[in-house]
């Protein structure tokens, strides 16, 4: 049954430890089949809010929702319909792979036929086949991460919560990673993702929050977030003979700011749109300077994770 | 890259596979007992499963499995050449005995408990064990499949010895029945210890204290191992008989006080485990109840059979034991979590009646209170109404060993031990409520606060008593009116009141209990008054939609059903 409530809900979520606050009045939601990126420096509270609700934590203040059930009040639907990720892997000791899921697939309730089909298919998604025999002692970091991944998964939860899923793994492996996500995400399933590698997250969220020092700082996609705090563009063109007249004619004006010369290179940049910089280009040009190259971008995530914070930890 | 779907029709398409490769006969019963097996173990504890697959490769398992393997055979082949031919005439049978009783006891007492705790603690330590709390099973689920597995480990190691202590069996000096009651007795006592294991790593200390507790915890186990083995041994060499009058009523009384103290750790284990939001008290306090009515009926039945040291030392361990539980019940939070409030009762009669089981420091404290009122009121019906009646019919069958008890005396004992309790306890949650403004009150500070209040308030005018050069070496003084342990002792001494006070104390110490029982009113009756809540919307939502598939033709339970695929 679909319902129609939100998978992920924070409401005004708090949490304290003793005098520090580790998350303060968070809230955001996350809709069905999207991809949610939290990111924010160590210490921000990225881990707190997603073990408050994983279950393993409770709030102090505000609530947290799965599906429209609180984590505080029924712990037990709520986990039903999640898979959590950690950052850690677990270490249970002397168990093969296949019993390791097996034992998940058991633990979640699934029974007979019914489980085996769990773990054979959960083992084929995230590539495990050929290790079903193999001791998780032995596995390698990537391989953990997968098997960590078709644990969360092994009771087909709606709802996935992921903690720096792809923190140490190796280029091939994260490309892995990230195509998992996007196929889980394209099967209807809601996550929530923190990473610190914030170029995968553009690519792979639908929306982002920023947290700094257990606050919220910004939500919402990536362009509406350049668009609510005004995002900068970074221009860069090429002139021929009179690089440095151009300079001075920018630095004239006072909507520009950070120009830079580098030979025939000038770069700088302003808050307008586009119409702004044809405008432009059409005044230097109409001034007689000899532009030959023009080009603007937009602010990456990283660029606007490194402007809205500002690098704190508590 | 494989999608979900995709890999559910890789994996769909197995069956067919396997079917097109032709089996051997052999394989193919083996497939069929291996999928009997399968549906088998479906019923099973899912702990235990794991835990079973990790113990037997385990190389503490191995190496404990093989040494007493070694140690029986050793045992065995030295034993019988030191007895030589006076095996076939003399009782050498407790002898053999002994030997392979300790070589069994030693991972049943030892081994058997410790892993129980290294397992649960070492879990929480290295985080483990968050992962299997957020599945589907429950507190009581995990640790019942870590009962399951160590009741496994306890199975094979018997398995074992178990030809070695048949073969005692036929040696002359020992019967059967000694051989089964001395071994279900060890296997109950390491089921026992290995609650108090799980118990001590549910109380997830940090990872220093961890292993300090768990070193404290091997040498007592240890300790336990030295004491049973030499009692037992004592035992094996008396014989049991079944002809003893004494022998049933000792195991009956044995045997309730091990199913309530075993119900009562495995409860309070479990609420460890709980999450905060649950109601962790109600199914502890149950069986509190539970142990002191049948505690009570044993008190009864010391009175009438056993002389009057045991009656008052029952009390005197009574009143211990509930100041503990107490100290527990009063540094609860007063605070009902919405889940708990949901199952109050809804009527004021039932919340009069049942109230005193939810969770609450106030609800708690008078709980407590409520259980020595009931001995206060059993204990003297007893000793008149039984021993007066009864006693005076059965005269010469039912009291073998000491004196009448008197009524009104045994009432005094208890009166005076509940006060105690009000007193204590009452202002232990004062404090208690009070530090709970500024900071959470964790199980260590109740302990503490109620310790110390009881070392600053009984043992002060006991300095002052000794201070004193004229008082030192007086004895009980109305001084000491504030000191439970010296007063419940003076009863248990003397069977009555501490001479020259007695007659004060049953005046003064309800007085003063009733009068920080009334303190503590406003707040318990606040608790009392708690109303119940509405379930959330969104649960009945879901309750009523799953009420209505299960009238609905059965469906695919999950995607990876048979019919979902």
């Amino acid at each position: 049954m679909i319902s129609s409530h939100p998978q992920i809900e924070l409401v005004n979520l708090g949490r304290r430890f003793g005098p520090v606050r580790a998350v303060s009045d968070v809230s955001f939601q996350v809709q069905r089949g999207h991809v949610f990126g939290y990111i924010g420096p160590n210490g921000a509270g990225k881990t707190t809010s997603m073990r408050i609700l994983a279950t393993l934590d409770t709030p102090t203040e505000g609530d947290a929702l799965v599906d429209g059930f609180s984590v505080t009040q029924d712990p037990e639907r709520v986990r039903k319909r999640l898979g959590f990720m950690p950052d850690y892997f677990d270490t249970q000791p002397s168990i093969l792979v296949e019993e390791y899921l097996d034992f998940f697939a058991r633990a979640y309730g699934l029974m007979g036929p019914e489980r085996m089909r769990a773990v054979r298919q959960v083992m084929s998604f995230t590539k495990l086949d050929g290790l079903r025999a193999k001791s998780i002692d032995s596995l390698s970091k990537g391989m953990k991460q997968r098997l960590c991944l078709g644990r969360a998964m092994i009771h087909n939860p709606p709802v996935m919560i992921m903690d720096e899923p792809a923190a140490g793994l190796d280029p091939r492996a994260r490309i892995q990673l990230r195509e998992m996500i996007g196929e889980l995400a394209a099967g209807g399933k809601s996550i929530l993702v923190s990473s610190h590698i914030l170029t995968e997250l553009a690519e792979m969220c639908d929306t982002v929050a920023i947290i700094e020092q257990g606050r919220l700082l910004a939500v919402g996609t990536v362009d509406e977030i350049h668009r609510a705090r005004q995002s900068h563009r970074t221009v860069q063109l090429r002139v021929l003979d009179n690089a440095q007249e151009v300079c001075n004619r920018l630095a004239a004006r006072a909507d520009l700011h950070s120009i830079r010369q580098n030979g025939e290179q000038v770069e700088f940049v302003h808050e307008h749109d586009q119409q702004f910089e044809a405008d432009l280009l059409r005044d230097l040009v109409m001034a007689g300077c000899r532009v030959v190259e023009f080009g603007s971008r937009a602010e990456s995530l990283e660029d606007v994770f490194m402007r809205v914070t500002e690098g704190l930890v508590q | 890259m494989t999608s979900i779907e995709d890999s559910k029709q890789d994996a769909g398409e197995q069956p067919v596979l396997a079917e097109a490769v032709p089996l051997s006969p052999a394989a193919r019963r083996w497939q069929t007992v291996e999928g009997w097996l399968s549906r088998l173990s479906d019923g099973l504890n899912p702990i235990l499963v794991k835990e079973a697959r990790q113990a037997l490769r385990s190389r503490q398992f191995t190496i404990t499995f093989f040494l007493m393997l070694a140690a029986g055979w050793t045992w065995s082949i030295l034993g019988l050449s030191m007895l030589g031919p006076s095996a076939y005439y003399n009782a050498t049978g407790p002898t053999m005995f002994y030997v392979y009783y300790v070589i069994l006891a030693a991972p049943l007492i030892v081994v058997i408990p410790y892993t129980a705790y290294s397992s649960l603690a070492g879990e929480r330590q290295d985080r483990t064990y968050e992962l299997v709390s957020i599945t589907g099973l429950e507190a009581s689920g995990i640790l019942f499949g870590k009962l399951c597995s160590i009741g496994m480990q306890m199975l094979i190691y018997l398995s074992a010895l178990l030809p070695c202590l048949a073969f005692t069996y036929l040696l002359r000096g020992l019967d059967i029945f000694t051989v089964l009651l001395v071994v279900f007795y060890t296997c109950l006592l390491s089921i026992g210890l290995a609650l108090g294991g799980l118990l001590l790593a549910t109380l997830s200390p940090p990872r220093q204290r961890y292993v300090i507790v768990g070193v404290i915890f091997a040498v007592s186990l240890f300790y336990v191992f030295g004491m049973v083995s030499t009692l037992l041994g004592a035992m094996v060499a008396q014989g049991i008989s079944l002809d003893d009058p004494e022998f049933w009523s000792v195991n009956l009384s044995l045997a309730l006080l091990y199913a309530n103290l075993a119900a009562v750790v495995f409860l309070c284990a479990r609420a460890q485990l709980m999450s905060p939001s649950q109601n962790r008290s109600s199914a502890i306090r149950v069986a509190l109840t539970i142990a002191h009515l049948s505690a009570v009926g044993w008190f009864a039945w010391a009175v009438l059979r056993l002389d009057d040291d045991f009656v008052y030392g029952m009390l005197y361990l009574g009143t211990i034991i509930w100041f503990l539980c107490g100290l527990v019940m009063v540094g609860e939070s007063d605070q009902l979590s919405s889940r708990v409030r949901r199952a109050l009762p809804r009527s004021a009669i039932g919340r009069a009646l049942f109230g005193w089981y939810m969770p609450g420091s106030g609800t708690g404290y008078t709980f407590v209170l409520w259980h020595m009122l009931v001995l206060c009121i059993v204990a003297p019906l007893m000793t008149s109404a039984l021993v007066g009646e009864l006693a005076q019919a059965l005269s010469t069958t039912v009291r073998t060993v000491g004196n009448y008890n008197a009524p009104d005396r045994v009432f005094e004992a208890c009166l005076v031990a509940t006060s105690y309790l009000a007193i204590y306890l009452g202002l232990t949650r004062l404090i208690l409520m009070a530090v709970r403004r500024y900071d959470e009150v964790r199980l260590s500070v109740r302990f503490l606060t109620g310790v110390l209040l009881v070392m600053f308030l009984g043992g002060g005018p006991w300095v002052l008593q000794i201070a004193n050069p004229q008082t030192r070496n007086l004895n009980y003084t109305l001084l000491q009116a504030t000191n439970p342990i010296w007063t419940l002792s003076e009863y248990c001494m003397y069977h009555g009141p501490p001479a020259g006070a007695g007659e004060v104390l049953v005046i003064v110490l309800p007085l003063a209990g009733a009068l920080i029982w009334a303190l503590n009113l406003p707040s318990i009756a606040g608790q009392l008054n708690a109303r119940r809540v509405a379930m959330p919307e969104r649960v009945v939502e879901e309750d009523r939609a799953l009420a209505t598939a299960a009238l609905l033709p059965v469906g695919p339970a999950n995607p990876w059903s048979d019919e979902a695929n």
